[in-house]
């Protein structure tokens, strides 16, 4: 099997109990389960390539894990993770605001998380056609959110703050998927 | 007045750090090195810098041991605990850590892989009674790691938590633990990995392919050592 091939999926499910334990503003959020929990891959393999067969990290821990060649190995500086979807072709952009020609992704970083009075990357979560947002949250499984500060905060396995949006041109089918999404929630609301 | 074995009274330094409770709070205190540095003033055991982390390598073995289960559970004598961690688990030589590994600090256990095969042979009541007390740090230190790092998207922030390397030093002295890991593997899978191969200084799971594969290649390595009874 290649990279992105999809193995994991579910349709949306109910969110499991103990993962509104661990980040409470999902309950609220009205997040669904979209996967089974699994350790085969982390929310950047999920995030930057929809891989669903590797752990992606700066060090090769593991015979499994994954690092793109190009960046630093062992590197697991908060810049590195950015760099990661710089080079994805992903551009820094000011705001998670929902734009039909963009596909967009949202860092997540805690102070002092790997070093001592700096910011350590701690998630990404990415843009679905819908506006929505797909995490998939550390070992557990993928969830569907609808905003992106239902995963921030400090309490029990919150991931701190939002600290970079990057964006990428979303490709034609991207923008019609979108643009479909669009309309359906415009015609969705007038009935 | 209580003392370590080193004759320092550390009454007032442990019981503040027990009061902030929480790891990542007592690990980013600004004062957090200082205190440590104070308890084992003017004892042989070496305090080894290291800040990849943010943390004292050395310290974070005894901040483990503050925060686990056990201490919270009898946290009215937070010194008398200790005494017996330190006594059990650490020495001077243990604790002073050269820092060879550029890759993270991990405490040095010893480079004679430990014998997890042969024959059973018939255990002392003393023997029994240290294992079941090694098992109770074990599980304490477990439940901490788990707490703290269960749903870390980074396997390196898992390896590098002050419970996993406590428990590296507990399995470099009692090789009981390896067995421990092994059961804790079966029961519940988790990134054992790291811990195995550096007390085994084996690993069967060099070319698996995923976290399955590798939960496997350890317990098929454990049933060909003999291990489960």
């Amino acid at each position: 099997m290649v990279a992105g091939q999809t193995v994991n999926r579910l349709k949306c499910c109910p969110l499991p109990a103990y993962l509104g334990e661990k980040f409470p503003k999902l309950l609220a959020d009205g997040a669904k389960k979209t996967s089974k929990a699994t350790r085969q891959y982390n929310c950047i393999a999920w995030s930057a390539e929809r891989d669903e067969l590797q752990w992606w990290e700066p060090e090769k821990l593991e015979s499994w894990f994954y690092w793109p060649p190009e960046l630093p190995p062992k590197d697991y500086s908060f810049e590195n993770f950015v760099r990661l979807f710089e080079n994805l072709g992903y551009k820094k952009c000011t705001d998670a605001q929902f734009e039909i020609l963009y596909k967009k992704v949202a860092i997540y970083a805690i102070y002092g998380y790997f070093e001592k009075d700096k910011w350590g990357f701690s998630h990404v979560c990415d843009q679905l056609n819908s506006g929505a947002w797909t995490s998939k949250l550390g070992p557990y499984e993928d969830i569907r959110h609808n905003s992106l500060e239902a995963l921030a905060g400090n309490v029990e396995e919150e991931y701190g703050e939002i600290r970079v949006i990057l964006k990428r041109p979303c490709g034609v089918f991207g923008v019609l998927a979108r643009t479909f999404f669009k309309f359906a929630a415009i015609f969705r609301k007038r009935t | 007045m209580k003392t370590l074995p080193g004759g320092l009274p550390v009454d007032e330094n442990l019981n503040r750090l027990c009061a902030m409770g929480e790891m990542d709070a007592v690990c980013q205190s600004a004062d957090y090195g200082e205190w440590i540095e104070a308890i084992f003033k003017d004892t042989d055991v070496k305090i080894e810098r290291h800040s990849r982390f943010g943390v004292l390598q050395t310290s974070a073995l005894v901040t483990a041991f503050l925060l686990s289960p056990q201490l919270k559970a009898d946290d009215d004598n937070p010194t008398e605990n200790f005494h017996v961690y330190y006594m059990l688990v650490t020495n001077a030589e243990k604790l002073n850590l050269p820092q060879s590994s550029a890759r993270f600090a991990v405490p040095q256990i010893d480079s004679k892989p430990i014998d997890v095969g042969g024959e059973p042979k018939t255990k002392s009541a003393d023997e029994i009674a240290d294992e079941a007390e090694v098992e109770t740090l074990f599980n304490g230190f477990v439940k901490t790691w788990k707490d703290d790092t269960a749903g870390s998207s980074l396997i390196m922030r898992r390896y590098a938590h002050p419970s996993y390397q406590a428990i590296l030093v507990l399995g470099g002295k009692e090789p009981h633990v390896v067995e421990l890991i092994l059961r804790e593997l079966q029961k519940s899978p988790d990134m054992w990995f790291e811990a195995l191969r550096r007390l085994t200084n084996e690993d069967p799971a060099k070319d698996a392919k995923n976290f399955e594969d590798t939960t496997k290649a350890w317990l098929k390595w454990w049933r060909d050592k003999q291990l489960i009874a």
